[in-house]
């Protein structure tokens, strides 16, 4: 909703619970912000209780990938790619699937929810340039500890 | 009509801002506005039914807005982007700071400002552009959900001449708001 004063969105409500069909039960809220040509990602975390993620943007743009990591999930190993601005509404990242985006402009600012208290043993990842994914920066600014970690092919999905 | 309370209060009871560190590395900044440690500075367990983000131009002011029972709600409200100078009113009738208001400066370094229910919520931007997220801990009910006009109640706003919707400037002054909030509601 756009008016003079600005813009307004409603990211989590009932009317998206039931569209959802879910009960998102928020136990985390975090936010980042990052310059165009920065890649964060892909991550997961390893919990037994189905908790997923939501994430929505604010200002900017990115291309969010998702990576499928359920063995018995028929896109097992591929994934898939969503334009989100701020207009664009929430993307839920179901348990099993790994994480990431590359931000597209400049003061991007991504929004997460998510259904689980954080554990840094739960805390996992695919490196970014191991699964297939065209990203469209080719450069990109990452973290260390993202540029570490392991590649499809050596990470064991604890994920049925 | 009864006299406006217009002392500037340091502290309400129970509304605070929850703090939280902003990490920052060459990719931007980072911040974990709500986990446990949070949830622990509140005195009544916090769970997020509903979240929405604004974003507002300098000089627009929202608020002051609360929902009554038996749909009240308690709020919190962060600060991405920008810089918010914003407003908690307390309408508890039993509070020993009933009719007064805590004004905070908001930023991304800040964390989230926690406002309990009986407590009305606004503010008033600051920056060129400024993005306002909340998390509230009840849904939306359209039937409930009211205010306090926002020149009533004796803040001194910064923003003269604010950009505010027609709801917002419909809004009951605070001399005519019969609040039904006490204590026992945000405990």
């Amino acid at each position: 909703m756009t008016d003079n004063r600005g813009e307004f969105s409603k990211v989590l409500s009932s009317a998206v619970r039931d569209e959802l069909r879910y009960d998102f039960l928020v136990k985390e809220l975090f936010w980042n912000s990052s310059h165009r040509g920065v890649i964060r990602g892909m991550h997961l975390l390893l919990s037994d209780d189905q908790a997923a993620k939501v994430i929505w943007v604010t200002s900017g743009r990115i291309r969010s990938v998702v990576l499928d990591l359920r063995h018995s999930s028929r896109t097992f190993g591929r994934h898939s790619e969503y334009s989100l601005d701020s207009a664009a509404g929430l993307l839920i990242i179901p348990a099993g699937c790994a994480n990431g985006f590359e931000a597209l402009a400049d003061d991007t600012i991504v929004n997460y929810a998510q259904e689980q208290d954080f554990d840094a043993s739960k805390e996992a990842g695919v490196r970014w340039n191991s699964f297939g994914c065209n990203w469209l920066t080719v450069e990109p600014v990452i973290s260390e500890r993202d540029q570490q970690l392991p590649r499809l092919s050596e990470f064991e999905s604890p994920f049925e | 009509m009864a006299l406006v309370d217009a002392r500037r209060v340091s502290s309400i009871q129970i509304c605070r801002v929850l703090e939280s560190k902003l990490h920052q590395d060459v990719r931007g900044n980072f911040s974990k506005v709500f986990s446990k440690p949070q949830q622990a500075l509140v005195q009544r367990e916090f769970r997020p039914r509903e979240i929405f983000s604004s974003t507002s131009h300098r000089g627009v002011i929202r608020g002051m807005h609360i929902q009554t029972a038996p749909h009240a709600v308690s709020k919190l409200v962060w600060v991405t982007k920008g810089v918010i100078r914003d407003v908690v009113l307390d309408l508890r009738n039993d509070s020993h700071t009933y009719r007064c208001f805590l004004v905070t400066e908001l930023t991304a370094e800040s964390g989230a400002l926690y406002v309990p229910r009986g407590c009305a919520h606004g503010f008033e931007v600051l920056s060129d552009e400024a993005i306002t997220n909340y998390a509230q801990d009840g849904d939306y009910a359209p039937t409930h959900d009211t205010g306090v006009a926002w020149d009533s109640f004796g803040v001194d706003w910064l923003t003269k001449i604010p950009i505010i919707s027609e709801r917002d400037s419909k809004l009951p002054s605070l001399s005519d708001f019969d609040t039904p909030f006490l204590m026992a509601d945000s405990q």
